[in-house]
């Protein structure tokens, strides 16, 4: 198999190819490679399995935790409309207030603007835009009372 | 040996059957009936391998438990692998490449090679002596004696009678690097032998 026949005739590699290729082990070592073979061994599926487990949890519970703040977001959003009805509130803070930089009028800016960008619900948005619209049109009767 | 055997020819005329044919005819019955996980089979391959891989482990490693935790692990490595042999090299070569492999996972894993001189000096003769007499004897003891990858070049090369492309596809090195390992260890060889007063 050499391919290198100038050194196969050094004395020392010839001499080397005489030592014994063949010894036997002491000890019989079938006992324990059959131990080996003969188990049953784990699936290599059962820890994928259990990885794409664990990630479809992570996902459905992070989706959960998301809907539910998220969920909550609107709720508020909802109790913030109804409870302050926003067109009679700047209708009653117009009236009161002599300048745009009454708090009042910045307060009843800040209640409208959450509801006109994030509402993902139906119901949710067209009341949204009901408020906005109102809102508008109350600004715009200020504005003309003012320039009065 | 030969063995003389009538055959159910035609003629019905007796034909000499070598020994190594019908082992070889034996080795592929076992292969097949070990490829559909049948442990006796396998148990009948591993009779028929077991010196030589056992063998080949205690030149490389020249260190008897070393060696046959080696053969062990090959042979369960080969017992995971026989769905992959399709036969196009001997089933022969192809366990040797799988012990080679074997035992440089574990040299890399165990990292003992120092520890592993030191034990093997301190255990008297060296184990890879058994079998091999007055001046072999020596010459065995001065190769277990080699750094590590002068001696696995120089034991699958001078002894088993690899080429230097097949000891570097084993070994996962170049045919050069195989080669100069070589002259490396011959020029140890040489030095040993010398001092120990063996003239090559």
């Amino acid at each position: 198999m050499n391919d290198n026949y100038d050194e196969r005739d050094d004395e020392l590699i010839a001499m080397a190819g005489k030592l014994s290729q063949e010894v036997a082990p002491k000890r019989d070592l079938w006992p324990a490679i059959e131990a080996v073979i003969t188990t049953p061994q784990r699936s290599r599926w059962t820890p994928m399995f259990a990885q794409a487990a664990a990630v479809v949890l992570l996902v459905a519970g992070s989706s959960g935790v998301t809907y539910l703040a998220v969920t909550e977001q609107h709720e508020n959003e909802r109790v913030l409309t109804q409870v302050v009805p926003a067109n009679m509130l700047f209708e009653k803070q117009a009236s009161a207030a002599n300048t745009p930089s009454d708090p009042g009028f910045r307060t009843l800016v800040v209640i409208s603007r959450p509801n006109s960008t994030r509402s993902s619900n139906d119901s949710h948005q067209s009341r949204a835009l009901k408020l906005k619209r109102t809102c508008r049109r109350s600004l715009m009767r200020l504005m003309k009372s003012m320039s009065r | 040996m030969e063995a003389l055997l009538t055959t159910a020819d035609s003629d019905y005329s007796p034909q000499m059957i070598s020994a190594d044919e019908i082992a070889l005819s034996d080795e592929a019955d076992w292969i097949a009936q070990a490829q559909r996980a049948d442990a006796r089979a396998f148990e009948s391959l591993y009779r028929l391998h077991i010196d030589k891989v056992y063998g080949l482990c205690l030149r490389m490693t020249g260190n008897v438990s070393e060696a046959e935790d080696c053969a062990q692990e090959a042979f369960i490595q080969v017992w995971n692998k026989l769905d992959k042999f399709r036969g196009d090299s001997a089933f022969s070569t192809w366990i040797h490449r799988i012990a080679v492999n074997a035992v440089l996972g574990r040299m890399r894993k165990s990292k003992r090679e120092h520890d592993r001189i030191q034990v093997a000096a301190e255990t008297g003769p060296s184990p890879v002596a058994m079998g091999d007499g007055g001046e072999l004897r020596d010459l065995s003891e001065a190769v277990d004696r080699l750094p590590e990858g002068a001696r696995h070049v120089f034991v699958l090369y001078a002894v088993y009678g690899y080429s230097h492309e097949e000891a570097g596809n084993m070994l996962g090195i170049a045919a050069g690097t195989s080669k100069a390992q070589l002259h490396r260890a011959r020029r140890l060889l040489s030095q040993q032998l010398k001092q120990e007063g063996f003239e090559a």
